[in-house]
């Protein structure tokens, strides 16, 4: 009886001197550090607010954060009076079209929540060849060069938003996978020295653009970047350039791309092409 | 018993090894946690920046190494705007553009958050391809003193130090003030090629303590920069890189070199034009000590190092940027009036001569002037022309023979006649081993030379060795 209350009594001393010993002079909880204060918002705001934000959750980021892109890379932001009429192009060339026919919130469901502007071009190190835009984790597209558009030239507006249908595809692929058929088609030409292939080669080879022949998956998205970006006729012509086995190949291809549209989305890719290429026309001075 | 001894021992032990656990956790180096501090700094430098409702003036050297300084005005706004002008270029007109500052990783950052061609500009200038005057659009806040706002760019080591402007009116006075400091660079790197030589040199001479020190300048005026190299007593060579500035100190032309010059306990920075003699002379002073920079005439080197020469191919592209040894008159009347050929005969921009290779051969054979021209899809042309190389009394001669029989060798000779010329000259070329290549976007441990002509002294090339 005694061992047990020498052990109780010594217990109680234990807790008490864990209880103290463990005491903690740190600081309390303060307020938060966070800014959640409103930010200035200039008329440009206001309007991306509107337009992009509301309607579609997206962000236009256009003011520069260096966590936005490379800093390694000697890149810049994008001028102020190159936003809005940019923002208004994609919104036309890229979300009304997918709207239309994938349904009124079709791009509202599947989106890069961020769209990010940078002013120059993005100079690959060591290799001859530049970074128009990049897709991040299906969350992120950033465009570059946009300070160098030139709304009077149709190639000028073609290429940026050829970038933009190109990474919102690969954004569709990380949600709905192609089918492995595509990647069985030319494995062996795809080539880390793609910017050694002319244009022509390329399609000789099969390959809608040389960068189409990097991999399966821009293979892929090269093909709808392509078709969306061109009339039906003109993309028509593009292949009928190519060899005869090149233009089967592409042919192969482009079957397997059409159905992934129509299978996932229920989407005919050549509708969406006759909207998307309109809009581009549209958009030019 | 036994046991309540061990018990109490216990506890005791207990005790003690806890308390030795015990740490105080109030005892801090900083009196605030790093969020408050970079909190304080980013109101401390906002409340400094709002303060001067005529803006501020100041020196931005972006990267010590490779380029020089740029005169900014800046005038910032509460809400977030800030009017720029720059001497960088000629188009000094006030851009009106946002800025921010925001919590960096260490300190406040000033970010200019849209596109002012005069920050943007020096972070990536031309579309033509990569060509950066190593500049940012981010700046960590390092401090203030007396009114000096000192920031730090972090990718390039640059340093931008800005004080009030003291101007009466910002928009107007802040554009004269670009415009003056442009034309006062503009004059310093005037050069009549037809009578200038490359040993007319910039040399800057240290008077300090009863010794002389002189340094040759080298200047690149496409990057505002100095290649100052000094010969001690022993013979021994040195090379140093200087950025400067063409400013305004007090009202007055200085150049401001950075880093500053470290001469024994002196220290030369900022080097004021000297308006009381006719000829262009800037003086700096120290202690006592003065160091002038002034043009003169040295005489030619003995041209032996052709003796040495460390390879068989010379090379030079344009891709790697230039040095201070390829001088403005070679850039002017040989580079540029390529292009200016290929401009005329095929249409703007269509072709630009890219790069150079020289063949060397004393064999007897043909040494081969390959020249590469590139059009807009980065597609090469080469073209080759055939010289006979010989060296007397420590000059190269190139004998030019004709083009070889290529498809683009005829076809283009036309064009890049100002290059075979450059080779080819009567009178030779003089050589120079020049250490290893420096340029202004490359450097490789190639070793570098230099070749001048003794027909046009004022035509030097500068290149590398395989």
């Amino acid at each position: 009886m005694k061992n047990i209350k020498n052990i109780i009594w010594a217990n109680l001393v234990l807790v008490a001197l864990l209880i103290s010993s463990c005491s903690d002079s740190s600081d309390r909880i303060q307020e938060s550090q966070i800014d959640a204060s409103t930010p200035i918002l200039s008329d440009l705001d206001i309007w991306l607010r509107s337009n992009f934000v509301s309607p579609y959750n997206i962000e236009i980021s256009y003011l520069w954060g260096a966590s936005n892109t490379d800093i390694a890379r000697f890149l810049y932001p994008v001028r102020e009076d190159n936003v809005q009429r940019w923002s208004e192009t994609i919104k036309r060339a890229w979300i009304d079209p997918y709207n239309e026919l994938g349904g009124k919130d079709f791009i509202a469901k599947i989106t890069p929540r961020q769209i990010v502007y940078s002013g120059g071009f993005n100079f690959n190190p060591n290799s001859p060849t530049i970074t128009l835009g990049i897709a991040e984790a299906g969350t992120r597209i950033t465009f570059f060069n946009l300070d160098f558009l030139d709304y009077s030239d149709e190639n000028s507006i073609r290429r940026p938003l050829q970038t933009l249908h190109h990474e919102y595809a690969h954004i569709l692929n990380q949600k709905f996978p192609f089918t492995d058929d595509f990647g069985l088609i030319t494995p062996a030409d795809y080539t880390a020295q793609w910017f050694n292939l002319s244009a022509q080669n390329a399609l000789d080879m099969g390959f809608i653009t040389p960068y189409a022949s990097s991999q399966e998956g821009e293979d892929f998205v090269e093909i709808i970047a392509t078709m969306l970006t061109n009339s039906r006729v003109n993309f028509e012509a593009i292949i009928d350039n190519a060899s005869p086995s090149g233009q089967a190949i592409i042919r192969e291809k482009l079957g397997i791309v059409l159905a992934y549209f129509q299978e996932n989305f229920g989407i005919d890719l050549y509708e969406l092409q006759e909207l998307s290429y309109q809009a581009l026309l549209d958009s030019l001075d | 018993m036994k046991k309540i001894i061990n018990y109490i021992f216990s506890l005791l032990t207990l005790t003690l090894v806890l308390n030795s656990c015990e740490v105080d956790r109030t005892e801090e180096i900083f009196d605030d946690s790093p969020t408050v501090r970079i909190e304080k700094e980013i109101s401390e430098l906002r409340t400094l920046l709002l303060s001067q409702t005529q803006g501020f003036s100041g020196v931005y050297f972006p990267n010590d190494d490779v380029v020089g300084g740029i005169n900014f005005h800046m005038n910032f706004t509460e809400n977030l705007r800030v009017k720029i002008t720059s001497d960088f270029k000629n188009t000094t007109d006030l851009t009106d553009t946002r800025y921010d500052i925001v919590t960096g990783t260490t300190s406040a950052e000033l970010v200019f958050t849209t596109g002012s061609r005069h920050i943007t500009d020096l972070v990536q200038d031309g579309a033509a391809g990569f060509n950066t005057f190593f500049g940012s659009n981010s700046f960590q806040y390092a401090g203030e003193e007396n009114g000096v706002i000192t920031f730090k760019d972090i990718r390039s080591d640059g340093v931008f130090v800005i004080s009030p402007s003291g101007f009466t009116n910002f928009d107007i006075e802040s554009v004269a003030s670009a415009d003056i400091t442009y034309a006062n660079r503009q004059a310093f790197t005037d050069v009549d090629c037809a009578t200038a030589s490359v040993y007319d040199n910039l040399v800057m001479e240290i008077n300090s303590g009863g010794e002389t020190i002189n340094y040759i300048l080298n200047y690149d005026p496409n990057n505002i920069f100095f290649d100052a190299e000094t010969t001690n007593a022993d013979g021994v060579s040195s090379r140093q890189s200087l950025g400067a500035a063409f400013t305004l100190i007090g009202g007055e032309q200085a150049i401001s070199i950075s880093p500053a010059l470290e001469v024994g306990d002196n220290s030369f920075k900022d080097f004021i034009l000297d308006s009381s003699i006719p000829e262009v002379q800037y003086v700096a002073t120290a202690n006592g000590a003065t160091a002038r920079i002034f043009q003169t005439s040295l005489s030619a080197p003995t041209g032996e190092d052709i003796l040495e020469l460390p390879g068989l191919t010379y090379f030079y592209d344009t891709a790697d940027g230039t040095n201070a040894l390829l001088s403005p008159c070679f850039q002017e009347q040989v580079l540029d009036q390529i292009n200016t050929n290929l401009d005329n005969r095929f249409g703007p921009g269509t072709l630009r001569f890219a790069f150079f290779a020289v063949f060397l051969d004393f064999d007897g054979n043909c040494t081969n002037l390959a020249v590469w021209l590139q059009d807009g899809g980065g597609n090469n042309f080469r073209a080759n022309y055939c010289h006979l190389a010989n060296i007397q009394d420590n000059t190269l001669f190139l004998d030019y023979q004709g083009p070889f029989a290529g498809p683009n060798d005829a076809f283009f000779e036309a064009d890049v006649q100002p290059l075979i010329d450059f080779f080819g000259g009567a009178q030779g070329l003089l050589y120079t081993n020049e250490g290893s290549f420096r340029g202004s976007i490359n450097s490789y441990t190639n070793a570098a030379g230099a070749f001048t002509s003794l027909d046009n002294q004022s035509l030097r090339a500068y290149g590398l060795f395989f």
